[in-house]
């Protein structure tokens, strides 16, 4: 074979197999790319469209809690009265670290405070704080 | 000479007067002497409502100089709010009215667009502010009738038919760019098409990537933005005007299937793989690439909202592609399938550019045809060097349209005489060179100019419903947009096209030439209207969402990677003050050159003389006529 149809072929395996590869390695094998370092990722979704994700959270009391929040589709927020936490809108796309160290443990419901649909009063997660 | 300067010195004088006059109407007062009574500055005050995907009321109408005050309040989600021109940009939040207020101090039509991404059809959520007088549009208006009569009234036809040259022909005057040693010796090379072709790869494996894995959120998806804003902008702005059917030497649907019926990437091999039919005769046309077209423009609104949706599409028509190069010799998708090919194939008679054979005589001496039928050893060919046989079927010592050529530059390599130029040529030469007018080609040009009109008024027009309907979001609505799409695209404009040719041939007094005839010739003479109406629709539609593409690059799949540090990087519509002026000079430059292009097609069904003239009249005025339509739709 002719050195340029190697090279050639090498340069379409690298587009064909090797890119697909590295993009969709690290997405399904390893951590969800969008939570930096210590940060649990919540992605937010319509109630039609799945509710939060996961909608259930653990975490230890008294120890900070990083949660990143990423609006999938609209518009949402991330209220958690118990605990006193509201990020305030968080434009589609976007996401927003709410950061917080509870102080009690128990088992709390949060919700979106930012209206994302005709469902939105059921957009509901739960949080446990264990001792 | 095709076009004599005395008429376009006429047309320059009224746009001048013209311009002045707007001018000091509606600026007049700032030098001192008011034309116009300065305005009152009354006070407008309208609750404006936004839901998913419309403002309601979707056009608000205000007199110039008043103060408008907007209360908006969200039905659903959040949305936002943007003003063309006057860089107002917030945020409304469900629960809490926005107050919005500003002086309309400039004359015309103010888009309004939302700016918070609230759902599929995000970017096509767009309101109106009218600010009366409209002086803009009915200026514009008048602007396009004087053209239309002085293009009609004064120019001369450069087009010259007898009898015993019924169909001269338009020579191409430019220089032939291979006579650059450099550009030949590029064309020459191997490797030319294949590396042509590799950044087309790499964008369409991310494209399919971030398609199917990446955020459902297609101002954030890589597969939307780098599909539908940078590809489809240099393809509409670039390609289509200057560059032929350029795109599909580098396009890489086909390429899987190519490289596997070739054995090669590159070099030339001697078997090729595959079963190698010849493509069935009955559909050696263009009505596969019409009804293709008219299924994907259908859809439209479907296919640019939903990143999966267009991953889908491009992987069903590389899919196609593939399995019709394992059953068919040569590129038989991009010839007979490819809805964008038969899309580029129409604007490449446009183009500035042709491929043609140097010398008709060399060629007819020539005894292999390499351009033809590809050559396998060097020595059979004459002394010319491998190359592949023309894949779209083209014999390039009688080709002299570029309609089906993809300037693969497999002819170059393979013509042992050099024999082949590569020219540069007159706009809209081959609309003229056209020798018999194709039915299918013909129902292709009013296809796209029909489209047109749907295009804009699903996408970028103020109305909710339609946009509901076409979105495909319940399907009653698609199913009654489906009829409308249909029956304006298929029978209406067709309807409208033939009553002008019969008008035409009345107005000519010719007994002896038959409408069809002058349907379809009519038909070649609308592709330079569409043309530049597609090339507005798309200024209009990049320009507000080009900013995305920044953005885009930093986090190509919405997973919240930083490539370049830039994924925060918020969105702004540029330019979008500008778009009414670019509009109309679009519109402008495609109506002035269709009715060039119309009146030298009269003469070439009606021979010199009266009757030619009167019968170019019906059409010009019909073309004037459906370019006001647009004027109405983007500016009025």
């Amino acid at each position: 074979m002719k050195r340029s149809e190697i090279l050639a072929g090498i340069v379409v395996l690298l587009i064909v197999v090797v890119l697909p590869v590295s993009v969709l390695y690290p997405h399904f094998f390893t951590k969800e790319p969008h939570a930096g370092d210590g940060e649990i990722l919540l992605v937010a979704r319509t109630f039609e469209r799945g509710g939060w994700s996961p909608a259930k959270v653990k975490v230890k009391k008294g120890q900070k809690v990083r949660l990143r929040i990423l609006a999938e589709d609209v518009t949402h927020s991330f209220q958690l009265l118990h605990l006193g936490v509201d990020t305030g809108p968080i434009f589609t796309g976007t996401s927003q670290v709410a950061e917080f160290t509870p102080d009690r443990a128990g088992t709390f419901p949060f919700y979106c405070n930012t209206r994302c649909s005709t469902r939105h009063e059921n957009l509901m997660g739960l949080l446990t704080v264990e001792e | 000479m095709l076009v004599s300067r005395r008429p376009y010195l006429i047309l320059a004088v009224m746009a001048g007067l013209l311009a002045t006059m707007v001018l000091l109407w509606e600026y007049g007062s700032s030098f001192g002497f008011a034309l116009r009574k300065s305005s009152q500055g009354g006070s407008v005050d309208v609750t404006l409502y936004v839901e998913q995907f419309a403002f309601s009321p979707s056009r608000i109408s205000v007199r110039r100089g008043d103060r408008v005050n907007l209360r908006i309040i969200s039905k659903d989600v959040t949305h936002g709010i943007f003003i063309d021109g006057y860089g107002i940009k917030k945020e409304i939040v469900p629960g809490y009215p926005t107050f919005v207020s500003f002086i309309a101090d400039k004359p015309g039509k103010i888009q309004i667009r939302c700016a918070v991404i609230c759902g599929p059809l995000h970017p096509f959520m767009l309101g109106e502010i009218v600010v009366r007088p409209n002086s803009f549009y009915w200026g514009s208006a008048v602007f396009l009738a004087l053209l239309t009569a002085t293009i009609l009234g004064f120019t001369e036809t450069g087009y010259k038919r007898s009898a015993n040259n019924p169909h001269p022909k338009i020579q191409a005057t430019g220089a032939d760019l291979l006579g650059f040693t450099w550009i030949k010796r590029i064309f020459d090379w191997r490797g030319f098409q294949f590396s042509l072709m590799i950044p087309g790869l790499a964008v369409l494996a991310l494209a399919l990537l971030s398609g199917f894995f990446g955020t459902p959120i297609g101002a954030k998806n890589f597969s939307m933005i780098f599909v539908w804003v940078v590809w489809w902008g240099l393809l509409v702005l670039l390609v289509l005007p200057f560059a032929a059917r350029a795109w599909c030497a580098a396009c890489p649907l086909p390429a899987a299937g190519e490289w596997l019926s070739r054995r090669a990437f590159v070099e030339k091999a001697n078997r090729f793989f595959g079963i190698g039919l010849r493509w069935p005769s009955r559909l050696r046309n263009l009505w596969l690439v019409n009804l293709g077209l008219v299924l994907v423009l259908l859809l439209g609104l479907v296919v640019t909202t939903r990143p999966w949706v267009t991953a889908l599409l491009i992987l069903s028509l590389m899919l196609t592609a593939f399995v019709v190069h394992l059953f068919f010799e040569r590129r038989a998708f991009c010839r007979y399938l490819c809805p964008i090919g038969g899309f580029l194939g129409l604007y490449a008679m446009l183009s500035p550019v042709e491929l043609r054979s140097k010398d008709e005589a060399v060629c007819r001496k020539c005894r292999y045809k390499a351009c033809y039928r590809g050559s396998s050893t060097a020595s059979e060919n004459g002394g010319g060097r491998a190359a592949y046989p023309c894949p779209v079927f083209e014999f390039a010592a009688v080709m002299d349209r570029n309609a089906n050529c993809i300037l693969c530059s497999e002819c170059i390599k393979a013509c042992p005489y050099d024999n082949i130029a590569l020219r540069t040529r007159p706009f809209f030469t081959d609309l003229l060179n056209t020798k018999r007018w194709r039915t299918d080609e013909a129902w292709l040009s009013l296809i796209l100019l029909a489209t047109a009109v749907a295009n804009l008024a699903t996408k970028l027009g103020h109305w909710g419903w339609l946009k509901h309907w076409a979105s495909l979001a319940e399907l009653r609505g698609f199913i009654s947009y489906t009829l409308l799409f249909l029956l304006w695209t298929l029978v209406g404009v067709p309807t409208m096209h033939w009553l002008v040719s019969w008008l035409s041939r009345q107005a000519s007094g010719r007994r002896d030439v038959s409408t069809k005839t002058i349907f379809l010739g009519y038909a070649y003479a609308l592709v330079p209207l569409s043309l530049m109406i597609w090339i507005a629709f798309t200024l209009s539609f990049i320009l507000p969402n080009l900013s995305y593409v920044v953005s885009v690059l930093s986090d190509p799949f919405g997973w919240g990677m930083n490539l370049f540090g830039a994924r925060e990087y918020d969105w702004i519509p540029y330019l979008t003050g500008w778009l009414p002026y670019i509009q109309v000079a679009s519109l402008a430059v495609g109506l002035g050159l269709t009715l060039k292009v119309g009146k030298e097609i009269s003469v070439k069904l009606f021979g010199e003389g009266k009757q030619a003239l009167r019968a170019s009249w019906p059409f010009g005025l019909s073309s004037a006529a459906m370019s006001i339509l647009f004027l109405a739709l983007f500016r009025g």
